[in-house]
Order: structure tokens, then C-alpha cells, then sequence
């Protein structure tokens, strides 16, 4: 009972310990992931910050070179004097050589749209470009009308080669008015502008620089094929992946209204990528574009890497869940063992107590043994009292109401019959009482001694039949005339006690006959051969057709005080059983089922 | 000193009427013998309690002055015989007399419903009981 109500709390306690490792598990899984997400939106608004800084100082870069150039350009501008062509040649190369690793070079082209010199080239190689006709091209054209410089798009000469080109118009003052005499023209070649830029990026960035004038020409991108296009050309287009193309246009025509921003793309499989673009202001004018794309690589292995730990965490609590499982179970079977080893000591505590219950219980057993010896020593008394006290008051009524007759000094009195017989026989039952008395006195203190020698059953069964059939005479003549004894006569010997089994005759053939108003008393003996203990055994019953006995007494017949006559003492029974008993024999009872009773009593004949 | 008075009451000059029940029949013709030669009562004497009862009934009221009867008896014993006429006639007077040993406080306890005026303890002292029976006229 004990260990199924704990081994109950134990479930419940293995179901709370599981139950809160799963709630810790699935939390912790939960909040790894809000984390990792957290981290991830940090990461990312990180590498957004850090590439519009890295696009504005890129911006800068790009002006920064560039603006030597122009610089550049304007001196030679001012400078070149058609009088003087070598020597300015030697400045041109003096120019080259200060920004060679962006320029190409430099060109001096007349107002006629011919090649006058070019920088670091000798003398027959500018010839053999002299017959070239440059004036339809953008960067003579632009500046002879505008009188102003030009920065074109990329342009692709027939060397395939995109190239940037700077020009600046050559003026001449003549009569207070400016006279176009040619420009000056410096190549760059965009691939190496590029490579340029993308040096300067940031390596944390780990982007990819494109560059676009604000007409959407591409002028600088990743991939070269590209250069020259046009931002919404087929070519363009075709490389932008569809679910992104929506929203990449319309970040790209946002791009060109000159302002700087930066937004995020995010590309089919969750990848992000910001694309910061930064105007970029030449001469006060707004020219190109430049893009930085930043992949959030960081924030994506961020992510990884939390997602990692996450599960590695997960893992982890799963673990220590386990090991708690396993140290919980292991605590609860030990405690289960401790439980077993308490519930065998209550056991054995619990024997213990039984054991001390059933002493008690023999104790009380005892307790209600010596009451009920009490009880019946106290009734012994009354009856003995009253067996006492009865025969006396005749005896003494009688010879005190003689003595009176001898007080009026009388010398004889009379004395009829009757007196003398009621004083004999209550002097008669007084002996009776004192001899019984004295039986069980030795009954009980088992000093009854056993006079035995060899008689016939015969000579004591008559002479109890005679004795009872005087005492009838006297005190019931009716009863003796409707009572008939049957004994037929037989010689059996048998070596007893031959007074005390007398005893026994006389006790049990009185109570048939004291139970006998009328009828027969039959008598018989038998010889019963024992073959276990290899003996004769001599058997009397002595039946009546009384009343029977009654089942009320029945139990405890042969116990001391039972008796249903108001006459007997209720020893004779318990004095006869004695008897048989001390002979190594048997007495018992029974109802007949006619009515009346039969008692036996079997002893050895040897 | 009581019997002068009631023998000189001329009321109580006819003698008592005493019924004695006892299943020994020696001892009811001592106490009668000894009662009536006082000459002061008239004993009638019954060895069972149903022969007492029925004689009991078959009187009228008041016939018996005072019943003196046995306890220990067969079939019918004192105790019933007490109870079947105290139920008929609450007021008469009866006593007992026994052999058994028993003193007043138990013979109370164990039968608490029952007002024993008297018990009287066999062997009786035949003083004792004329004594008894004569405080239970007076009444």
C-alpha cells in the first residue's frame, strides 16, 4: 500500500521533471531563435550602416581621384600653346606620369578634331593618329558648344575597351571673345577605375562596387559585359533574378534622382543584400551613381552560427535533461530501495507488534481463563454453600425443636419416624457433598490416587442397581415402579480401580435415572478390540428414554457445575470423567434421536 | 414486646396467614411446625413455585399476610414467583430465604428491580425468622 502510493509520486515527480525539461528545452529553442533573429536584424542594420559609410567615403575616393584629373586637365586647358607643341608635350607627360595608375592618358586635340599630342607616346605614333577625325565624338563635341568640361559615360573604342573620358575645352581669348582652339582630353579605363574603387572597399564589406551615370549607364559593374548598358536594357534585365527585379528597378530609378540611400534586397532563399547608392558631384553637377552592394553574408553566418548554438544549446538542455532524468530516476529507485528496506523493518516491526498482540491475547486468554476459574471457584462456593446449608437447616430444626421438648424437664421425649429419618438422610447427602468435595480437591490438586485390581463389571453394576433402586424406594416409590432397569449379567473382568468406576456407574446410572420419569434404563457392556494400540477395551453405556440432554449443555457436560437438576451439585459428571481419564479412558455423551440420552465410557481391561 | 402489642391488637388478633415455598420438603415441615407452634400463624406450605402461584390466585387478595419463599428452585424459581405477584398485588409482602452465599449489596446489584425488604440465609434461626416475619406485619 505504502510503496504503490510513493511509487505514484514518483511518476508524478519523473512526469514534473520531464515536463520542465521539455518547457526549458522548447524555451530556450524559442529564445535561442528570437535571439539569433535579434542578432541577425543587428548584424544586418550593422553592414547597412557600415556600407553607407563605406559608400560615402567611397564617393569621396571616387572624387578625390578624379578630381586630379580635372585639375589636371584645366592647367593643360590653359596651358598648351600650339607654338610650343613639345613642350607642352613635356608637361602632358609631366601630367601622365602624376596620375598614371587612373589615366590612360592625355590627348591634345585641335579645333579641327585632330590629335595635336598625347601623353608618354613618341612622336611617330601621334602622327600616324594625326589623320584620325575626332570631331564627331562626344568629348570634342560637347565642349566645343558648351565651352564647359565633360565627363562622359563608359564608352567602348574599337579596341573594346570601356573607357571614362574627361574633357576640357581649349579657349583662346581674341578680341575680348573666348574662341574655341580644341580640348584636352584624359582617358581613363574604367576596369581599372573599378578595380581601383573595389580596392578601396572595405574588405568587412565584402561588396561589390558599381558605378552609374545619371542617365542609367552602367559604367562600372562586377560583371564587364555589362558596361555601357543601359539599366532597363534586355542585357540588364536578364541578368536580374525575377523575384527581385520589381523592387531592384525601382531602387535603381530612386537611385538617380541624386540623392544617397541605402536598401535592403532580399534575394529568393532569404539572402540579404543592401545596395547603399551614393550620388556623385563633379564640378557642382550631378554625374553618376555609386553603388555598393553588401551581401549580409556577416549577418547570415551570425545567424548560422546562432542557429548553431541554438541547437547546441538545445542539445545541451536535452542532455542535462537526460542526466537529471537519470540522477531523478536513480534518486527515486533509491529512495525506493531505502522505501523497501523501511516497509520490511515496518513489517518486521509490525511481526514484532503481532507477536506482542498475540501475547497479549495470550495473556487476556489467560486473564479470562483465570476469571472464569474465579467465576466458577466463586460458584463453586454458592453451590457448595448452597448444597452446605440446605441438609443442615432440617437436621438442626429438627434436633433443636427435641432439645425444647427436653427443656420443660422432661426425661424422654418423643421422637416419631420421620424426624430421624430426615436428619439420616440429610446427614447422608452432607457425606455425599463431603466426599464429592473431596474428589475434586483431589482432582485438582491431581492427587487421586488409582486403587486398581482385577473385578468383575458384573458385581458392580448389580450392586448399583440395587443401591439405586433402595434410594428410589425411599424417596420416589412411583418413579421406581414406572422405571425399568435392563442389564442382562455377563462376567466381564477388567483391572481398575474398582470403588472409583463404581463411582462412575452409580453418578451415570443416577442421572438416567434423575432424567427418567418414566421408562427403561437399559444397560450394556461390550469388549472393543483397539488394533492401533493392540488392546481390549471395556465398554459401558447406560441409555435412557428420558428427556435428553439439553443442547444448551451439552458442550460442556462433563465440566465442573453443569448441571440442569436442582438437586446435584453439577460435580458428578466432571468427577466421572476424572475418573475415566486417570484409567487411560474415554467418557462421552450422546442424544438419542427417539429421545433420551446415552453416555459411554470405555476403559483397558488390562 | 412486639408480640404483646399485637397480640393485644384485637385487628391482629386472628393469626397471620404465611405461605412458605421451598423445594425441600424437610425443610418446609420444620418451619412450619416451628411457626405454628407459636400459634401465632397459619402456615401453608408449597414445594413449587407454580403450586404457590396458582394457590395464590385461586385466594383473594390479602389472603397471604406475608410469603416466605426459597430461591434455588426447579422449574419456576423465587425471583419469578416474586414477580408474578408483585405484578398481581404490588404490595404484598415477600421475603426471601436462601442457602446461597450471598450478602444484601449483591443481592441488590444483581437484581436491582426487586425491593427485598428481607432475605434470610439458610441454616434460619427459627427466632430470627418470627422475628422477621412479625417486623413485615407491622408494616
Amino acid at each position: 500500500m505504502i510503496s504503490i502510493v510513493s511509487s505514484r509520486n514518483n511518476i508524478f515527480l519523473l512526469i514534473l521533471v520531464i515536463g520542465v525539461g521539455i518547457s526549458l528545452s522548447i524555451l530556450s529553442y524559442h529564445y535561442s531563435g528570437l535571439t539569433a533573429d535579434q542578432i541577425g536584424e543587428i548584424a544586418s542594420s550593422d553592414i547597412r550602416s557600415n556600407a553607407i559609410i563605406e559608400t560615402d567615403g567611397l564617393s569621396k575616393t571616387l572624387l578625390h581621384i578624379i578630381d586630379p584629373v580635372s585639375t589636371n586637365l584645366e592647367i593643360l586647358s590653359k596651358i598648351v600653346n600650339y607654338s610650343n607643341i613639345d613642350g607642352t608635350k613635356l608637361i602632358m607627360d609631366e601630367v601622365q606620369n602624376s596620375t598614371k595608375s587612373l589615366t590612360e592618358g592625355y590627348y591634345w586635340i585641335n579645333e579641327d578634331g585632330r590629335i595635336v599630342s598625347i601623353s608618354n607616346v613618341n612622336s611617330s605614333i601621334i602622327d600616324s593618329y594625326s589623320n584620325i577625325d575626332l570631331s564627331n565624338r562626344e568629348y570634342f563635341v560637347i565642349p566645343k558648344e558648351t565651352h564647359a568640361s565633360y565627363y562622359s559615360s563608359a564608352i567602348e573604342s574599337i579596341d573594346k575597351i570601356p573607357r571614362l573620358y574627361i574633357s576640357f575645352p581649349v579657349m583662346e581669348q581674341s578680341d575680348g571673345e573666348p574662341v574655341f582652339k580644341g580640348v584636352i582630353v584624359a582617358s581613363i579605363k574604367i576596369h581599372e577605375l573599378g578595380r581601383f574603387l573595389q580596392s578601396e572597399l572595405a574588405p568587412q564589406v565584402a561588396g561589390n562596387v558599381g558605378l552609374m551615370d545619371k542617365n542609367g549607364i552602367i559604367i562600372y559593374g562586377s560583371n564587364p559585359s555589362l558596361i555601357g548598358k543601359y539599366y532597363l536594357g534586355e542585357e540588364f534585365q536578364s541578368l536580374v533574378p525575377e523575384e527581385i527585379r520589381g523592387p531592384y528597378n525601382s531602387l535603381l530609378a530612386r537611385s538617380l534622382q541624386g540623392s544617397a540611400g541605402a536598401e535592403d534586397l532580399i534575394l529568393d532563399g532569404g539572402n540579404k543584400t543592401t545596395i547603399t547608392y551614393q550620388p556623385v558631384y563633379i564640378g557642382g553637377k550631378y554625374l553618376w551613381t555609386l553603388f555598393v552592394s553588401s551581401p549580409h553574408q556577416l549577418a547570415a553566418e551570425v545567424g548560422f552560427l546562432i542557429n548553431n548554438q541554438k541547437n547546441f544549446s538545445t542539445l545541451m538542455i536535452l542532455i542535462i535533461g537526460a542526466v537529471a532524468l537519470g540522477i531523478a530516476f536513480l534518486i527515486l529507485s533509491w529512495n525506493k530501495r531505502l522505501e523497501s528496506a523501511v516497509n520490511s523493518r515496518t513489517i518486521e516491526l509490525k511481526d514484532a507488534n503481532n507477536s506482542l498482540i498475540k501475547y497479549n491475547k495470550l495473556l487476556e486468554s489467560a486473564n479470562e481463563k483465570l476469571s472464569i476459574h474465579d467465576k466458577m471457584q466463586k460458584e463453586f462456593i454458592n453451590i457448595a454453600a448452597h448444597e452446605l446449608r440446605t441438609p443442615i437447616m432440617p437436621i438442626l430444626g429438627d434436633a433443636i425443636f427435641l432439645e425444647k421438648q427436653f427443656e420443660d424437664g422432661k426425661e424422654e421425649v418423643k421422637v416419631d419416624k420421620e424426624q430421624v429419618s430426615s436428619i439420616i438422610r440429610n446427614a447422608k447427602r452432607l457425606k455425599r457433598l463431603a466426599s464429592d468435595i473431596l474428589d475434586i480437591t483431589k482432582i485438582e490438586s491431581q492427587s487421586l490416587k488409582l486403587n486398581k485390581e482385577r473385578f468383575n463389571i458384573r458385581d458392580i453394576i448389580l450392586s448399583s442397581i440395587s443401591d439405586i433402586k433402595t434410594q428410589l424406594l425411599s424417596s420416589n416409590p412411583e418413579q421406581l415402579e414406572n422405571l425399568d432397569i435392563i442389564y442382562e449379567p455377563q462376567d466381564i473382568f477388567v483391572f481398575a480401580d474398582k470403588n472409583r468406576i463404581t463411582q462412575v456407574i452409580f453418578n451415570l446410572l443416577g442421572n438416567s435415572v434423575k432424567f427418567t420419569e418414566k421408562g427403561s434404563i437399559n444397560i450394556e457392556v461390550k469388549i472393543e478390540r483397539d488394533v492401533v494400540k493392540n488392546i481390549e477395551n471395556v465398554i459401558i453405556s447406560i441409555s435412557d428414554t428420558g428427556q435428553g440432554i439439553d443442547p444448551d449443555i451439552l458442550p460442556r457436560l462433563f465440566t465442573k457445575f453443569t448441571s440442569k437438576s436442582f438437586e446435584g451439585t453439577g460435580l458428578g459428571l466432571f468427577i466421572s470423567k476424572s475418573i475415566i481419564n486417570s484409567h487411560n479412558g474415554k467418557i462421552w455423551a450422546t442424544n438419542d434421536p427417539n429421545g433420551g440420552a446415552t453416555f459411554y465410557f470405555k476403559i483397558p481391561q488390562q | 414486646m412486639t408480640s404483646e402489642v399485637e397480640i393485644n391488637n384485637p385487628n391482629k388478633n386472628k393469626m397471620a396467614r404465611i405461605m412458605v415455598v421451598d423445594d425441600e420438603k424437610d425443610i418446609l415441615r420444620v418451619i412450619k411446625r416451628d411457626l405454628e407452634i407459636t400459634n401465632e400463624f397459619q402456615v401453608e406450605v408449597f414445594s413449587s413455585g407454580h403450586d404457590a402461584l396458582s394457590s395464590f390466585k385461586n385466594h383473594e387478595l390479602g389472603y397471604y399476610d406475608v410469603i416466605i419463599t426459597d430461591i434455588r428452585m426447579p422449574r419456576m424459581n423465587g425471583f419469578e414467583l416474586y414477580r408474578n405477584i408483585k405484578e398481581m398485588r404490588p404490595d404484598t409482602k415477600i421475603a426471601f430465604i436462601t442457602a446461597f452465599e450471598i450478602n444484601r449489596d449483591e443481592f441488590t446489584k444483581v437484581l436491582p428491580s426487586i425491593d427485598v425488604k428481607d432475605f434470610i440465609i439458610k441454616p434460619i434461626d427459627m427466632n430470627d425468622l418470627i422475628f422477621k416475619i412479625k417486623s413485615m406485619l407491622a408494616i
